[in-house]
């Protein structure tokens, strides 16, 4: 009886689910199956909207060509995001330490909020040229600030029996630092990165539709400009997969790392 | 599940400005003062004002060309407020939608986790090939980068409301409306005016973005220029204009939630 119970269950529970998965992505398949066939019922050349089938092949028969333009952006992107990131946390860890530099430089980087990052790509392409230096150098400056105020935030809004609990061991500040104080901003630093990442992209992608001859935002603009649809839509394509994949990662190492930590206790 | 972390992503970074509203910062405006002293002086020091022009240059530059960046700042400023109402709009009747049902909330949230996680902005360059440089380009942009802050902070206050006035509701036979009027208006809209701080900046950064794509007119065409002919003075002196402008919509923002939220005082 028991066992038919929960085999009862189970099976509710795997209806339910496919149900669920069903409701989750019939709208995104009902939307790419009307844009294949719709085009191909209406006979719409594909310069002018290619089905989902054209920019698949379109892909695949000129791969190395979006491969090289592809890593070209995946290496702004992870370049940036780690000398960017790895920046604002140690800045971060600094500022927390030197009074004098909480008072004065952290306010002032935080009034730098409302100069949006991505309008300096032309300026950075002015002074860096339009190669990949300029964006990752833009990627690490918009990357620097999630990063900078996150670590902060966790750095000083941690629970403070944590600190007493060391301080009666006679912990040293530096084992402090590593054991204690950043581990529990580790959630706060891990909501920055998830946000960097998306933002890591469209930093780099937008610097490369500014000036550039190569990446993916260089492959959209200028296929766009020669009207080559087909060529568009898949740069497009794949930025989206690529930052996708970006924070998929993030989002990953986010369960992997904290594991331990429950929002719920601790608001 | 993704979706509820992004309102925490993004509700860091106007916590950034709110940080410094508390009080004066003295400090930091000093510390300000003396980048913008040591950037004055550096500068001619290095001989290098070409290539970085000095603050006391750019802010003379402004001055100078007031017809120009007003002209361009104004464009930029219409298309931001543009995007911002109709963004909005369309986040909140978003919200509704999937907060009156489940089904629809399982169907739309892979779009919705799809606009976030992807650079939205990737697309203009397509939507220029088909509609081209016009007004109707920008609007289409700003609806897209503006409405998802709208939507997720809105989604939020619904499913805030106490099941105690929800059931009362119920019981009452209060009609849609009403319901939507007195019980989740006033849940929402805390929300709404926190996703409309995110959405100001967001707005703003897509203008100017779409400006780079189609440089037409605005505050991006002339940093577009500014970057063609090797005028770093335009350059500077727009982003200046920039952060002005979202300066002033975030002040804005921020003094209409403080008249429209009385019951939370704070």
């Amino acid at each position: 009886m028991a066992t038919n119970r929960v085999k009862a269950f189970r099976t509710n529970r795997f209806v339910r689910t496919l149900n669920h998965t069903v409701q989750y992505s019939s709208l995104l398949i009902l939307a790419v199956l009307t844009w294949e066939f719709g085009v191909a019922y209406a006979e719409i050349p594909a310069f002018i909207l290619p089905r989902p089938t054209i920019i698949v092949d379109e892909i695949v028969s000129n791969q190395a060509f979006y491969v090289e333009n592809t890593l070209i952006t995946v290496k702004e992107v992870i370049l940036g995001l780690l000398v960017g990131g790895a920046f604002g946390v140690f800045s971060a860890i600094i500022i927390f330490y030197v009074d004098i530099l909480r008072r004065t430089l952290y306010p002032f980087l935080a009034m730098n909020y409302v100069v949006p990052k991505i309008a300096l790509a032309p300026l950075f392409v002015f002074w860096f040229g339009d190669g990949t230096m300029s964006k990752v150098l833009l990627v690490m400056l918009i990357v620097f600030f999630p990063l900078l105020v996150n670590t902060f935030t966790g750095l000083v809004e941690i629970d403070e029996a944590l600190i007493e609990l060391g301080r009666s061991f006679g912990l040293p500040e530096a084992i402090m630092l590593g054991k204690i104080r950043l581990p529990a901003a580790l959630p706060y630093i891990s909501t920055g990165f998830k946000l960097a990442t998306v933002l890591a992209v469209i930093g780099a992608v937008v610097a490369e539709f500014v000036a550039s001859s190569e990446g993916l935002g260089a492959v959209v603009v200028t296929a766009t400009a020669m009207a080559q649809t087909t060529r568009a839509f898949s740069a497009v394509v794949i930025t989206l997969i690529v930052s996708l994949v970006f924070y998929g990662v993030a989002v990953f190492l986010d369960k992997r790392l904290l594991f331990w930590y429950d929002e719920s206790d601790s608001g | 599940m993704a979706q509820e972390t992004s309102v925490e992503l993004e509700g860091h970074l106007p916590g950034m400005l709110d940080w410094w509203r508390r009080r004066i910062p003295v400090e930091a405006i000093l510390f300000g003062v003396v980048v913008l002293i040591l950037w004055e002086v550096g500068v001619d020091a290095l001989g290098i004002t070409l290539f970085l022009p000095k603050p006391s240059n750019i802010l003379q530059f402004v001055f100078e060309n007031n017809g120009l960046f007003a002209k361009h700042g104004f464009l930029t400023l219409k298309f931001t407020i543009y995007g911002l109402v109709i963004g909005a709009t369309v986040g909140m009747v978003l919200a509704l939608l999937t907060a009156a049902s489940a089904v629809i909330d399982r169907m739309m949230s892979p779009l919705v986790l799809l606009t976030f996680t992807t650079p939205k902005i990737v697309i203009a360059p397509i939507i220029v090939l088909y509609i081209g440089t016009t007004d109707t380009y920008f609007t289409l942009i700003l609806i897209l980068v503006a409405f998802f802050a709208i939507y997720e902070n809105a989604k939020k206050g619904l499913e805030g409301v106490s099941r105690e006035f929800r059931e009362l509701s119920t019981l009452y036979h209060a009609s849609y409306w009403f319901n939507f009027r007195k019980v989740q208006m006033p849940s929402i809209l805390p929300h709404l005016m926190a996703g409309l701080k995110v959405s100001v900046m967001q707005a703003l950064i897509g203008v100017i973005v779409a400006e780079f794509v189609a440089p037409r007119q605005g505050l991006g065409y002339l940093l577009m220029i500014g970057q063609n002919q090797q005028q770093p003075r335009m350059m500077f002196g727009s982003v200046a204009v920039i952060a002005a402008i979202g300066l002033t919509l975030y002040v804005i923002v921020d003094i209409i939630e403080g008249q429209v939220i009385f019951w939370r005082a704070t």
